[in-house]
């Protein structure tokens, strides 16, 4: 029997008596909530930080934009400034106002800036500014020194022509300053500042201006002389070609030809004779200026006697009668004697004897009292002095207004009707007359010209008006008294006209013109006016008390109111009631006569 | 306002900007050496696993020695001794002794390979242990290294901003 033996077939494990951990802690989320909490700080002081560099950038822009505008903007004056100004030579060299003026610029406009890097910015920036703007005033600068020697020496040439332009001066002369401006010239044109041929030009142009000055100034108002030099200055040419000349052939020329001759020899022969025959235009048009301003002071000279002679018959008449400026012409004025033209410019008066002595004394002077004249002094001495009436003859002042208007008026019937005439109408009438008498020798003479007869109409015109303001018909036979104060107005005003255009006629009067026309005919308008007037209501109270008309309406009723409503109350008047063909009859005659008088004026 | 009160104030925020990231940067690096350790302790946990084992492989390999010696002098050589008892053979002289003494060589060299093999295992053990610690130290160096690191990237963002905020004065 085999006994059962256990066997224990167990094994002891040899594995390891626990696991080894593979977890493993992971730093990243720790690092990164560490470094994300520190974010969110960083974050806002960031922010705050981009935020206050915002603000610097903007005021560093601001104040740099500020400061490169104000130095671009001062640059730019200083250049302008420097550009205008005379001193040249102190702005870039010399004082150097330029670099002065910089320096300030750039110490005041830099100062502005806070910010050093700006500050350094702004000063590359002026530099580069600075040395442009330099650069543009350089160039102005040399144009400026280039113009003012140019300038220089154009004035150095023009007196160098004004000197030998000179009759004085000799040939030798003329040879020095040649050779002075040569020398001024001769350096720029060395240097390539002027062009030759320009500066070769300029000096056949002063040697021409000079010629023709000189040549000018010998030949004066003698064409001869200009023909002389023309002689000579061919001789000297001949003689330079080998001519011989004889010494009795030479051109025999006055004082200062020598010089005129050595000038033109200097120019081109062209132009020399160009000058010469300027010269000889010249002097010939001289000669005839001078012979026509001749014949013009003998015609004003013959006025001017005539004149006299004419006005002596006028102040033998009012020998009596005081005479102030007003009532002188220029003429007049002329002839008296010192003593007494200086009575007249300091206000006083002379009488007319005194007047009419000196124009006899003035005329014996210039021995222009012929045998007609003298004899007219002769009768004068023997004749008594006429005294003008105090107020003038209505009936002979109507008679000579209607010969006047009709054109038959003369001296001889104005002089035999002088006891009826006062002073004032004589004058008026006298004026008129003598007027006509200028404008028909002027029209005769042909001098008549455009101005003389534009006034002339126009004058008619003037007269025009004034008949038509004061209802003036020349060729009426009215005898009313409506009609002859109609005519004395219009003669009153007419003849103020009428002085007006023969004082203009007189030698050295003001020339006469359309508005001092116009001025005088409404003066003499205005001054008639409240004559006119009350003439004109005296008129119709004389025609109401006896025109037969006039007293049949007012023997119907009617009254004449004297206002500028009579005619609607005439017209009122008579429709009130049945007429008969008589009244109807005067009605029409005395409304026409009344229209007559209201239009006048005179009942406004 | 006027630009130097600005550029002081922007002075200040770009500091306090430094100061902030310098701040959290070394919190960050705290934190990642803080996880190596934690890291390095987990690891060396497996350096006592590994000593635990060896105490345990030791442990079975005596046992076995023991055990095996006992089981073959009483199992193999007695149960040969009995066969041969039981058959009658004369066990002093001839083959009886010769395959007890092959039985005894046998065994001899069985135990031999396992004292061997226990040696073997426990040098195995051994730098199974040495390399663990190297993890752990490893692990703890790269904490550093990468506190280090983040350290640094605060010191920097400090100098930065005090760099910024000093160049507003430039």
């Amino acid at each position: 029997m085999k006994i059962p033996i256990y066997t224990a077939r167990a094994q002891a494990t040899n594995e390891a008596p626990g696991r080894r951990f593979s977890v493993r802690m992971d730093p990243t989320p720790y690092i990164k909530a560490e470094l994300a909490k520190g974010e969110v700080a960083t974050a806002l002081t960031e922010s705050a930080s981009a935020f206050t560099a915002q603000r610097i950038k903007m005021i560093n822009e601001t104040q740099y934009n500020e400061a490169a505008l104000r130095i671009e903007e001062e640059m730019r004056q200083a250049v302008y400034d420097f550009e205008k100004d005379k001193d040249f030579g102190n702005i870039l060299d010399g004082k150097n106002k330029w670099g002065q003026r910089m320096n300030a610029i750039k110490n005041d406009v830099i100062a502005s800036v806070e910010s050093k890097s700006l500050r350094k910015k702004l000063g590359f920036e002026f530099e580069a500014n600075e040395i442009q703007s330099r650069f543009t005033l350089r160039g102005s600068i040399d144009k400026k020194i280039a113009a003012a020697e140019v300038a220089a020496l154009k004035a150095r040439t023009e007196g160098i022509v004004a000197y030998l332009s000179h009759p004085d001066r000799t040939i030798d002369d003329f040879i020095t300053e040649m050779s002075k401006l040569a020398n001024a010239h001769k350096n720029p044109v060395k240097d390539n500042r002027f062009d030759p041929a320009a500066v070769s030009k300029t000096f056949n142009t002063v040697i021409k201006d000079v010629g023709a000055n000189v040549v000018d100034i010998y030949v004066g108002r003698t064409p001869s002389r200009a023909i002389d030099l023309l002689v000579a200055l061919e001789q000297m040419h001949d003689l330079d070609h080998g001519k011989e000349i004889k010494p009795a052939e030479m051109a025999q020329l006055d004082a200062g030809g020598a010089y005129a001759l050595t000038v033109l020899r200097n120019m081109e022969q062209d132009d020399a004779i160009k000058i010469l025959q300027d010269a000889v235009t010249s002097a010939s048009a001289f000669s005839r200026v001078i012979e026509a301003e001749e014949k013009k002071a003998e015609e004003a000279q013959t006025f001017v006697i005539e004149s006299l002679k004419n006005r002596y018959q006028y102040f033998a008449n009012i020998e009596s009668s005081t005479l102030s400026a007003e009532d002188l012409s220029e003429v007049e004025m002329t002839a008296l004697s010192t003593a007494h033209r200086k009575i007249i410019e300091n206000g006083g008066v002379l009488t007319s004897a005194q007047v009419k002595k000196d124009i006899v004394d003035f005329l014996y002077r210039v021995n222009e009292v012929d045998a007609t004249f003298q004899g007219i002094l002769d009768r004068d001495k023997q004749k008594k002095t006429s005294p003008f009436a105090e107020v003038s003859n209505p009936v002979i002042l109507d008679r000579i207004l209607k010969r006047r208007e009709a054109g038959t008026l003369t001296f001889e019937y104005l002089e035999d009707e002088i006891y009826n005439l006062s002073y004032a109408d004589y004058k008026g009438f006298a004026d008129g007359l003598l007027a006509d008498q200028k404008a028909a020798e002027r029209t005769k003479s042909g001098q008549e010209d455009k101005n003389f007869t534009a006034l002339k109409a126009f004058k008619d015109q003037a007269l025009k008006v004034a008949k038509t303001e004061y209802q003036y018909d020349a060729l009426s036979t009215d005898d009313s008294e409506f009609a002859k104060v109609s005519r004395a107005a219009y003669f009153n005003v007419a003849n103020a006209i009428e002085e007006l255009f023969l004082e203009s006629q007189l030698p050295g009067a003001e020339p006469l013109t359309k508005t001092k026309l116009n001025e005088a005919l409404k003066a003499a308008m205005e001054e008639t006016k409240d004559i006119w007037h009350d003439n004109v209501r005296s008129s119709f109270e004389d025609y109401v008390d006896t025109d037969r008309a006039a007293q049949a309406m007012q023997d119907l009723g009617f009254v004449f109111s004297q206002t500028a409503n009579m005619l609607a109350e005439l017209d009122e008047f008579f429709e009130s009631g049945t007429r008969t063909e008589v009244q109807m009859q005067n009605y029409s005659r005395v409304k026409r006569r009344l229209k007559e008088f209201i239009r006048t004026g005179a009942f406004e | 306002m006027s630009l130097t009160t600005l550029l002081k104030i922007k002075t200040l925020f770009d500091f306090a900007g430094g100061i902030s990231s310098k701040q959290s940067a070394n919190a960050a690096a705290a934190k990642a050496q803080e996880a190596a350790n934690f890291n390095a302790d987990i690891i060396m946990r497996d350096v006592d696993i590994l000593e635990k084992q060896r105490e345990i492989i030791n442990a079975n390999y005596e046992l076995d020695a023991v055990r095996n010696a006992r089981f073959f002098e009483r199992d193999v050589q007695g149960k040969t001794r009995a066969g041969y008892g039981y058959a009658g053979i004369d066990m002093s002289h001839g083959t009886p002794i010769k395959v007890m003494l092959d039985n005894a060589r046998e065994f001899d060299h069985s135990q031999k390979v396992a004292t061997f093999n226990n040696t073997i295992t426990n040098m195995q053990i051994n730098d199974a242990i040495e390399e663990t610690k190297l993890q752990a130290e490893l692990t703890k160096m790269a904490g550093q290294a990468n506190a280090a690191g983040l350290r640094a990237s605060g010191t920097t963002s400090l100098i930065k901003s005090f760099s910024a905020g000093l160049s507003n004065f430039a």
